[in-house]
């Protein structure tokens, strides 16, 4: 995995938990101080509600007031149903309260559901002080349900102790709801707030607090990508390529190391090292050309005297031995010269040695024919040339991919020195030699090739005859460089040189060029 | 045009004694009645176009120069660049000796404004027949007038 990937979803998932855990602990928080709020609430209207009634009954109690159908709506039993009726004309909240019996004067009392499974709680908790629940209203809405227990006390038992003890207006008004204990539980206050309203305000609240936090974390994941992109990822590849190019020996290529950071060492320990290739390599090179070259005088000189001896001392020369070992020096020293000339050549067939262009390959080709006229006509073999697209190469090197390749045709695919056992001979000696040189344009490369109706080469030596020294046969003269010097060529252009067996059975080399300028 | 011949001098520069046969060899086989006049490098090259010093107070002016490449003190390349910077010496034919082809092509990509290359052979034979095929042409055609000669 990439680093960039990898350390992108590093930060991704610990950004994700990090910001689901802080919405989880932030929505429990709103949560709880939404019923601490409720809570708060539910109390207060309890006290101000208990603190009514008490009010009211000693009132009622004090004042020696008979119950009866213009009072009894002063008793607080009644009045606080009343008042919870009025209550929604004051606020939108949606609040209602009540204070309910299980055993109730007043009908509209009467503990619902709810209100009797709480004081089931109550008698079963009777230390508790109030119970909250959520409970399902009428209107199918939910409710946070608050209930407070009452239990009856001293004062209680004046109008619901026993019926005759009880002021002669109760007595008459009411038949039921005597005979209380004290310590029974008998009632609670009941307050119902609408839950949704509430939540809904949560729910607001903790949306914008979400927002916020997966907007934060977002960017903050957003920076921290860039910044990995530019300060790390973007350096990286850059050095990469810089490494490439040097691998593929453009020795020039330097990395850009501006800073002071881990990568910018990098990057200047890349540039030294790239000095430092540079300068062997082209040690190594210049070395190596100056030998090829200069090596070839002094071999050329010896076959040019040789030769120069053998006109001088033509006819004064009786014994053949002499003659022949003055012809073997002769050879010897032409072909020491011919070897490091193609060597010279080898070394420098990966350098352009004019304009990259798109020379007349037609015209070049001509030009080399008209060389090595002899020693077509010496094979007795036949040229053909077809289309030959102009590819992206300077001219002297497309010369030498041409004169190397027609030089290899002439000289393995036919009898040009009868001597020396070619393949030529044993494949088929009557059919004459023919050569074909062509080429096409395929997308952005041109290939031309150069196929005899030979023998051909095996499949297992088709690569072989590509590296350097490496030769088929021996004798021939042939230095073994050639098809070396042809690859490296276009290997240098950015393109290939292969072989396959040409129509026919025969040998074809295939060289593949840039056909326009590679940017 | 002058009818006026007078005898054709060819300055050589090649620091091998070997090469320097051979040209001279390949003008006798040639029947070329060329003056060769031989100096070893490009320094003495320039010494003699120049007239410096007693050696060459009396150096007959060149109709063509031979110029090998690889020689000590002052190669062919850098003789080619300094005679093209002096306005008496830069129409001067020069033929410049070369190892290979390859060689021939580095140096032409100079664009020093050499006149011709001659690859040397291994075949005294071709070397002849180069230095005759220079000879004809370089004799007909390219022999400066006496007039343009005398130009500054």
């Amino acid at each position: 995995m990439k680093l960039q990937t990898r350390l992108l979803l590093a930060i991704g998932v610990t950004l994700t938990l990090l910001t689901t855990a802080n919405l989880w602990i932030s929505y429990r928080e709103f949560d709880g101080l939404v019923d601490a709020e409720m809570v708060k609430e539910a109390r207060n209207i309890r006290a101000m509600l208990m603190a009514t009634r008490r009010v009211y009954h000693q009132q009622f109690l004090d004042s020696g007031l008979p119950v009866n159908d213009k009072t009894v709506g002063f008793l607080p039993a009644h009045a606080l149903a009343r008042i919870s009726r009025e209550f929604p004309n004051w606020t939108i909240s949606g609040m209602s309260f009540n204070n309910v019996s299980d055993r109730p004067r007043n009908p509209e009392n009467r503990a619902d559901t709810a209100e009797m499974e709480a004081m089931t709680w109550f008698r079963a908790n009777p230390k508790a002080e109030e119970h909250i629940g959520e409970i399902m209203g009428a209107d199918g809405k939910l409710y946070y349900h608050y209930t407070a227990p009452m239990w009856i006390e001293e004062y209680c038992l004046k109008c619901h102790g026993q019926r005759e003890a009880a002021p002669a207006s109760i007595q008459d008004k009411y038949a039921e709801s005597y005979d209380y204990k004290l310590g029974d539980l008998r009632g609670v206050m009941s307050i119902k707030i609408p839950l949704t309203t509430m939540h809904d305000r949560v729910l607001t609240i903790w949306r914008v607090d979400a927002v916020t936090h997966l907007v934060g974390y977002l960017l903050l994941f957003l920076v921290l990508a860039g910044l990995l992109r530019r300060a790390v990822t973007l350096r990286l590849s850059g050095l990469e390529t810089i490494t490439q190019h040097l691998m593929a020996g453009d020795y020039r290529q330097r990395a850009e190391h501006s800073g002071s950071d881990e990568i910018a060492a990098l990057g200047a320990a890349i540039n030294q090292m790239a000095d430092a290739v540079e300068r062997r390599e082209a040690d190594l090179r210049r070395f190596s050309e100056i030998a090829a070259h200069h090596l070839q005088e002094p071999a050329r000189r010896m076959a040019s005297y040789a030769e120069r001896l053998t006109q001088q001392l033509a006819g004064r020369i009786d014994d053949a031995e002499i003659q022949l070992s003055l012809d073997f020096i002769g050879q010897q020293a032409r072909y020491q010269k011919n070897m490091l000339h193609d060597i010279e050549r080898y070394l420098a067939a990966d350098q352009p040695r004019g304009e990259l262009a798109l020379p007349d390959a037609r015209q070049i080709l001509a030009a080399i024919l008209a060389r090595a006229q002899d020693r077509i006509s010496a094979v007795g073999a036949e040229i053909i040339i077809g289309e030959l697209p102009s590819a992206w190469i300077d001219a002297p090197r497309l010369s030498d991919l041409f004169e190397v390749t027609l030089d290899n045709a002439l000289q393995h695919g036919g009898a040009e020195k009868s001597t020396l056992g070619t393949r030529r001979e044993a494949a088929s000696a009557a059919a004459p030699l023919r050569i074909a040189i062509d080429g096409e344009q395929v997308g952005n490369l041109v290939r031309y090739r150069i196929s005899d109706n030979g023998p051909g080469i095996e499949a297992q030596y088709r690569e072989q005859v590509f590296q350097v020294f490496e030769r088929l046969s021996s004798g021939r003269g042939g230095t073994g460089i050639g098809l070396a010097i042809v690859r490296r060529i276009a290997e240098s252009c950015g393109g290939r040189a292969y072989i396959e067996t040409a129509q026919g059975g025969g040998c074809c080399v295939v060289v593949e060029l840039p056909a326009r300028e590679i940017s | 045009m002058t009818t006026e011949r007078h005898r054709f001098v060819i300055l050589l520069a090649e620091d091998e004694p070997a090469d320097a046969h051979l040209v001279q060899v390949a003008l006798s086989e040639n029947h070329i009645l060329a003056d060769l006049q031989h100096v070893a490098d490009g320094r003495d090259a320039l010494e003699y176009l120049r007239r410096e010093g007693p050696r060459f107070a009396d150096a007959p002016r060149p109709d063509l120069i031979l110029l090998d490449l690889n020689m000590p003190r002052m190669d062919g390349r850098q003789f080619l660049a300094a005679i093209k910077l002096e306005q008496n010496f830069k129409d001067i034919p020069v033929v410049v000796l070369t190892t290979s082809e390859v060689e021939r092509d580095i140096v032409s990509s100079y664009h020093l404004g050499a006149a011709g290359y001659i690859t040397k052979p291994v075949d005294v034979v071709q070397f002849i027949a180069a230095i005759r095929d220079l000879g004809e042409y370089w004799f007909e055609l390219v022999r400066l007038p006496d007039n343009q000669k005398a130009r500054p």
